[in-house]
């Protein structure tokens, strides 16, 4: 049996070493939102080692970054990247060009035209099982499958946590849990210098799509999970996982209300 | 004169014919797919062409959302959609998802494309990415600041549309699906439940919250028109048709000026007091200069303020008799002191001191909204100007 590979997003949890059939992923220092911990190129050193870029880009963001990249040492293969313009900026190199537009890769047609330009796609998690089965049966290349970690909902650009702290006179937390006033639905804030990202207080994983065909690799997010990398693997793979959810796998979002329910 | 466009939302047939009498240049609206306001009224086929004949013979524009992320489901008629667009002669659609705005230039359909602030573009490079694919214009990213406008311009040669009035997401445009997950309803496909105005509870006394204040860039419109930026967007797609006559008529009145250069401050300070006082949120310039602090958000939940300034909408003057037959919205009474606007008009005051009923019958006060009612108006009237109450002295 063919083994899954993993991409695993180094967070401050990961003891990255060498693991069979993984590639690290580090989030790059001034170009990621929703992380405590970032590094910068210098300390970047494992094989098989990926950029993690998953911020929309301004224009003093983009000018540094093409700096950064400049000159990039023989580990990197490759950058998963959110911003568009990433890929302009590294379009004729040889690297390994794989898109994580967060919640944008949602249908077959729209993933293959990104495989038009890029190696490989990271499907948004945000639809359902069958949906991504779909998507995997017909994409013109192998696609990258979110395994597991905290989903994130939504980005912005905005201190939400400083300016909820500094209003009401509080210290600022960088990682604020939340919980919906009327539903009690618990939300993780996190903040760092380039916006807040809240993510969803359950573990997802999607073991469901362990076995499915023209999947590259399964993204693992270890961010706020406090295990190993080899440790989660193996919970992934034996469906040992406590406070998780399934996300939308099972469960379809609505389009409209019907007339008469509107 | 430099030629910039107004651009004005228009959930139906009538607030477009209201958005391009009180002066927008062009508007943009939903089709029955692919809209990101599903629950707006939107416009049929058959409307839509009738809109686009009415745009037309106005020497307007108007452009068709086509902006929702798809999924699998939303393939199936998509191409025909587009083709039905195009023989309407729709002057642009706007769209974010990358197989749209492709599926247009490989099958080589008659349509312009703007990107959507969907796309929420903030560089040079991801503009050029979009320009390859045959993009004419880019609608700026809300988080977009003047450094990023300049860059773009300069980079591209694309033309560039910006937000500068209306609600703002807390979230970049296109990154939150938290309606999806509290309630079912997906934000990207047209049916947002605005979770960002919700409350959630933290380990503090109080709780958090992320509503953002609307945006306004009155005291930037210059500054953004020598830029080079093409055309000056309003949000409200949902809104009512008193809100979009009295922004894009401000709008419009400070954009003329601007360009013959004879706004002054204290004009502009006006404006603003008529616009917050029509709104239902406060306004902030939020992203042009400086990111946005905690003054421009609120920490309670929802903070909409109910507004009842509009009185009357003008349905007919009898010029010779001198009688307006007014469409009643709110309630007045004998002794308001009221203003009337409109399109091709001064701003007049004006005190209410007899009300008639359509037969005649005197009144002493109007508090059947959509009633008929006649006010004897001295200066001239036309259809569609609107009376509210006067709060704002200029």
């Amino acid at each position: 049996m063919k083994l899954p590979k993993f991409f695993i997003i180094v967070t401050e949890s990961i003891k990255e070493k060498e693991l069979e059939n993984v590639s690290f992923l580090f989030p790059l220092k001034n170009f990621c939102v929703g992380f405590q911990d970032t590094y910068e190129l210098k300390e970047i050193t494992a094989k098989h080692s990926y950029l993690y870029l998953n911020r929309l880009l301004d224009t003093e963001s983009i000018a540094l970054l093409a700096k950064t990249i400049k000159k990039l040492p023989k580990n990197i293969e490759g950058i998963v990247f959110e911003d568009l313009g990433v890929y302009e900026l590294i379009k004729k190199r040889k690297l390994t060009k794989i898109l994580y537009a967060q919640h944008a890769n949602c249908s077959i047609n729209t993933i293959n035209t990104y495989l038009e330009k890029v190696d490989s796609v990271v499907i948004s998690p945000d639809i359902t099982l069958e949906e991504t089965k779909e998507i995997l049966k017909k994409a013109s290349k192998p696609l990258i499958v979110y395994g597991l970690g905290h989903l994130s909902y939504m980005y912005s650009r905005r201190y939400l946590n400083t300016n909820y702290a500094n209003h009401f006179s509080y210290q600022p937390k960088q990682i604020l849990p939340l919980k919906e006033t009327i539903t009690k639905m618990p939300f993780i804030a996190v903040e760092n210098e380039y916006g807040t990202v809240l993510y969803d207080d359950k573990i997802y994983y999607a073991k469901e799509l362990l076995n499915e065909e023209n999947v590259l690799g399964f993204l693992i997010n270890p961010f706020l999970i406090n295990q190993d990398a080899s440790k989660i693997i193996e919970s992934f793979q034996k469906d040992e996982l406590n406070n998780n959810t399934k996300g939308f796998l099972y469960q379809k979002t609505i389009k409209k209300l019907k007339k008469d329910e509107n | 004169m430099k030629k910039v466009e107004l651009l004005a939302p228009a959930g139906d047939f009538e607030k477009m014919q209201i958005a391009f009498l009180y002066g927008a240049d062009a508007v943009y609206v939903g089709g029955e797919k692919y809209s990101l306001r599903a629950n707006a009224k939107n416009f049929d086929m058959k409307t839509l062409a009738q809109a686009v004949e009415y745009a037309h013979n106005l020497g307007k524009k108007i452009y068709v959302t086509v902006n929702i992320i798809l999924h699998n489901e939303d393939l199936k008629d998509l191409k025909e959609y587009l083709l039905s667009l195009s023989k309407l002669k729709v002057d642009a659609i706007i769209a974010s998802d990358i197989y749209i705005i492709d599926l247009i230039k490989k099958e080589h359909i008659p349509l312009i494309v703007h990107l959507s602030t969907q796309a929420s573009v903030l560089n040079e490079y991801s503009a050029q990415f979009y320009k390859e694919y045959g993009v004419k214009r880019i609608v700026l990213a809300r988080e977009a600041n003047k450094e990023d406008i300049v860059k773009i311009k300069k980079k591209t040669k694309l033309e560039l549309e910006c937000f500068i009035h209306g609600a703002m997401c807390t979230s970049m445009s296109g990154r939150c699906i938290m309606s999806n997950i509290l309630t079912n309803r997906d934000a990207n496909r047209g049916y947002c439940a605005q979770v960002c105005r919700w409350t959630f509870d933290t380990a503090f006394a109080n709780a958090f919250s992320m509503s953002s204040k609307d945006l306004n860039l009155i005291f930037h419109l210059k500054e953004l028109i020598d830029l080079g930026v093409n055309s000056f967007k309003v949000e409200g797609r949902m809104r009512g048709i008193y809100y979009i006559a009295t922004v894009i008529l401000c709008y419009r009145k400070m954009i003329d000026k601007i360009l013959q250069n004879t706004l002054t401050k204290e004009e502009a300070l006006y404006y603003l007091k008529i616009l917050n006082r029509c709104a239902n949120r406060e306004s902030a310039p939020q992203f042009f200069k400086n990111l946005p602090t905690k003054e421009d958000q609120y920490f309670i939940g929802r903070q909409e303020i109910s507004n009842q300034d509009f009185l009357g909408l003008v349905l007919e003057y009898d010029a010779e008799n001198k009688i307006a037959l007014i469409e009643e919205r709110n309630f007045f009474k004998k002794g308001d002191v009221v203003e009337f606007f409109g399109p091709e008009m001064a701003t007049f005051t004006y005190t209410i001191n007899k009300i008639y009923d359509e037969t005649g019958q005197e009144l002493e006060i109007a508090n059947h909204p959509r009633m008929h009612l006649k006010l004897k108006v001295l200066n001239p009237l036309k259809p569609y100007a609107m009376m509210r109450l006067k709060v704002i002295d200029k």
